[in-house]
């Protein structure tokens, strides 16, 4: 950091000054509007409809609509785009998508569905988000033996609630994409249910593994076209989640020398 | 076990990875790690065991010796081991 950092310029200094002063000033204004407003909202829901499918529903709406505003939080210097390869695809899906940084789990609020997300430890265990994902029946396959994920991720499925993965288990930062684990795979063979692979490029600095600063950056987030049960009947889940994995890494390859050449 | 050299069994076991994971012979060698270099994880080595154990006809328990396999070589040489129990037993 230290050697990458002497290497700017004062204009860029700047920037990344300024992007982190507007990013977390508004963050902090959007985050306690958030759980004021939307808190006592869905307080409000639960006391009058009593319905618990209707309130989880609304509180995973809740979270994406945050997402969706702390994503546009740092622009213009970093801009997110949405690109879906596959619109007509029907959810449910079990979604798998690369990890290069800890502001993945915000992308996904592109996402036009009703889904959940497998967390990792540490995220359970932010406040308010954390607690308010964990009502939502958020994951937590490294808190729970494989069946019990395996029924809990069958039962939303089956109420149409697609579930997004980051199978890599942590981020990869400017490493190369890790190994994959299957458990997300086969949860989607077990349900019978589409794998949809998700690339996101461009924000492996936003933020940088180990780090909070934020640099200026385009990201982009790629839906690939599902991957549909009567194509994948017959491989083992290794080989569902190494195809899978494949397909990630050439999207990214590609968009890589797009950029490269732009 | 069946009797079986020690190529022919390092040799059957290449040939579940083969068949179960759909590896790339190539990539199964000695040295090639299992978790990091053949990307399989927890649940894969699940499949692994059934597959070893319904090939070789030996019971895999889930001891010291099994937890502290990381590479072919290791799991080769833990067979080879267990060849030479089972056949005494």
């Amino acid at each position: 950091m230290s050697h990458a950092a002497s290497s700017l310029s004062i204009l860029q200094r700047l920037m990344i000054a300024w992007l982190n002063f507007q990013f977390y000033t508004l963050l902090c204004i959007v985050t306690i509007s958030f759980a004021i407003v939307g808190l006592s909202y869905i307080g409000l829901h639960r006391l009058v409809t009593r319905n618990d499918r209707a309130n989880r529903r609304l509180i995973r709406r809740t979270i994406s609509w945050y997402g969706s505003f702390v994503i546009r939080l740092g622009w213009p210097l970093v801009t997110v785009r949405f690109v879906d390869q596959d619109p007509d695809a029907e959810p449910p899906f079990v979604l798998t998508a690369n990890h290069p940084s800890s502001s993945d789990g915000f992308l996904m609020a592109f996402l036009p569905l009703e889904a959940v997300q497998v967390l990792n430890i540490w995220p359970a265990h932010l406040p308010v988000i954390g607690h308010m994902a964990l009502i939502a029946e958020y994951l937590k396959p490294r808190e729970m033996p494989f069946e019990e994920f395996l029924a809990a991720g069958s039962r939303l499925l089956s109420q149409g609630v697609s579930v997004i993965a980051f199978p890599e288990g942590t981020r990869s930062g400017f490493k190369q994409t890790g190994n994959f684990h299957g458990s997300a795979f086969r949860l989607a063979m077990h349900n019978r249910v589409p794998v949809v692979p998700l690339v996101i490029f461009g924000n492996n600095a936003i933020p940088p593994r180990g780090s909070i600063w934020l640099r200026p950056g385009h990201v982009v987030v790629s839906k690939l076209p599902a991957v549909m049960p009567e194509w994948y009947e017959g491989l083992t889940p290794f080989k569902l989640k190494t195809q899978v994995r494949e397909s990630i890494l050439q999207s990214l390859s590609e968009q890589s020398r797009q950029r490269e050449h732009a | 076990m069946t009797p079986m050299s020690d190529a022919e069994l390092i040799a059957a076991v290449n040939e579940v990875f083969a068949d179960s994971f759909e590896i790339e012979p190539a990539k199964i060698t000695p040295e090639a790690q299992i978790f990091t270099d053949l990307g399989l994880d927890s649940l894969d080595v699940v499949d692994l065991v059934a597959a070893i154990q319904k090939r070789f006809g030996v019971t895999v328990r889930d001891d010291e010796r099994v937890r502290a396999i990381r590479s072919m070589q290791d799991l080769y040489n833990y067979l080879i081991i267990l060849r030479g129990e089972q056949n005494k037993g």
